[in-house]
């Protein structure tokens, strides 16, 4: 489960949720990319354990690390790392595919 | 040429490939209109774009519980279907034998109906040949306030001729209704009460 980054008010007092959310306006375009988002995260997870770290590291961290810093947390040679990320990356869009990324 | 991979893609993407290469993969996609592998680019550049527009986070573990606590507690906005209830006649002064009345003295009906959870006083005077109709809807002992109702008076065919609000002594009136056959509904929270067929005939 993740959220955007946004100030949350969490008043015990409170019982409504969308009280407890910030009330700026969603589009559908919100709510579409929120889905491409879940969609993608969900088949990082399907990914093997190194391509899934990898991925993780270069996508989602915060803050970025660099490549430096990525070889030495995974235990890679930092010249490897380009080719292994274009190898994961296709693994990634090969489970994409199977769970109906063209409908994203 | 044979079909392109995400791998070759992602280095045309990334400016990452030679010149001869880079050639090759745009007559491809351009040049033989290759209709899979343009299908792979536009896919592969989406998700590129939704990992790196991607911000969010995991929440502490904390905010997650609160969360599922408030939402556990929400109230249940969907309504229970309301219960209708009948009320049931207990007393009428009519029935009863009273010196003032037989004098003429008197000319109120008075009338109790019990429902499952509140008593309903009725009084009924004559005035100009049509009725005043006031009443009390009457609570239990442990409830601390009067009830709140909605109450219709309706014909006999259930068409509501009038309608008022309790007020805050769950009393409430209906001037000059012409003498026939009514219905009197009570809308309450949790039920619908209704006393059926009240006659305000002139003696």
């Amino acid at each position: 489960m993740f959220h955007q980054h946004r100030q949350v008010s969490l008043d015990p007092e409170t019982l409504y949720l969308d009280e407890q959310i910030s009330d700026g306006q969603h589009s559908e375009d919100d709510f579409l990319a929120l889905e491409s988002q879940t969609l993608v995260r969900a088949a990082l997870a399907l990914l093997d354990g190194p391509c899934q770290q990898l991925l993780t590291q270069l996508f989602y961290a915060e803050p970025r690390p660099s490549y430096t810093e990525i070889a030495s947390m995974l235990a890679l040679p930092e010249g490897s790392i380009g080719p292994t990320r274009a190898r994961c990356l296709e693994k990634l869009m090969r489970i994409l595919e199977k769970m109906g990324l063209s409908e994203m | 040429m044979p079909h392109l991979t995400y791998t070759s893609l992602l280095g045309y993407i990334g400016n990452e490939l030679p010149a001869a290469a880079r050639t090759k993969i745009e007559d491809h996609l351009f040049s033989d209109s290759c209709q899979q592998c343009a299908g792979k680019l536009t896919r592969l550049q989406k998700v590129l774009k939704v990992v790196t527009e991607d911000r969010s986070v995991a929440p502490p573990a904390s905010v997650l519980v609160k969360a599922f606590d408030v939402y556990e507690k929400r109230p249940i906005l969907a309504r229970q279907p309301l219960k209708q209830v009948l009320a049931i006649l207990s007393f009428d002064s009519r029935l009863q034998f009273s010196p003032m009345a037989a004098r003429g003295v008197v000319h109120t009906r008075q009338m109790l109906f019990t429902a499952d959870d509140v008593d309903i006083d009725l009084q009924m005077t004559p005035e100009d040949g049509d009725h005043n109709v006031t009443g009390q809807v009457l609570g239990s002992e442990q409830a601390h306030q009067s009830p709140q109702a909605f109450v219709s008076l309706q014909n006999e065919a259930g068409a509501i001729v009038e309608g008022t609000q309790t007020d805050s002594h769950g009393q409430f009136t209906f001037r000059q209704v012409p003498p026939g056959v009514y219905h009197l509904v009570f809308d309450l929270d949790s039920q619908q009460v209704s006393i059926s067929r009240l006659e305000l005939i002139n003696d």
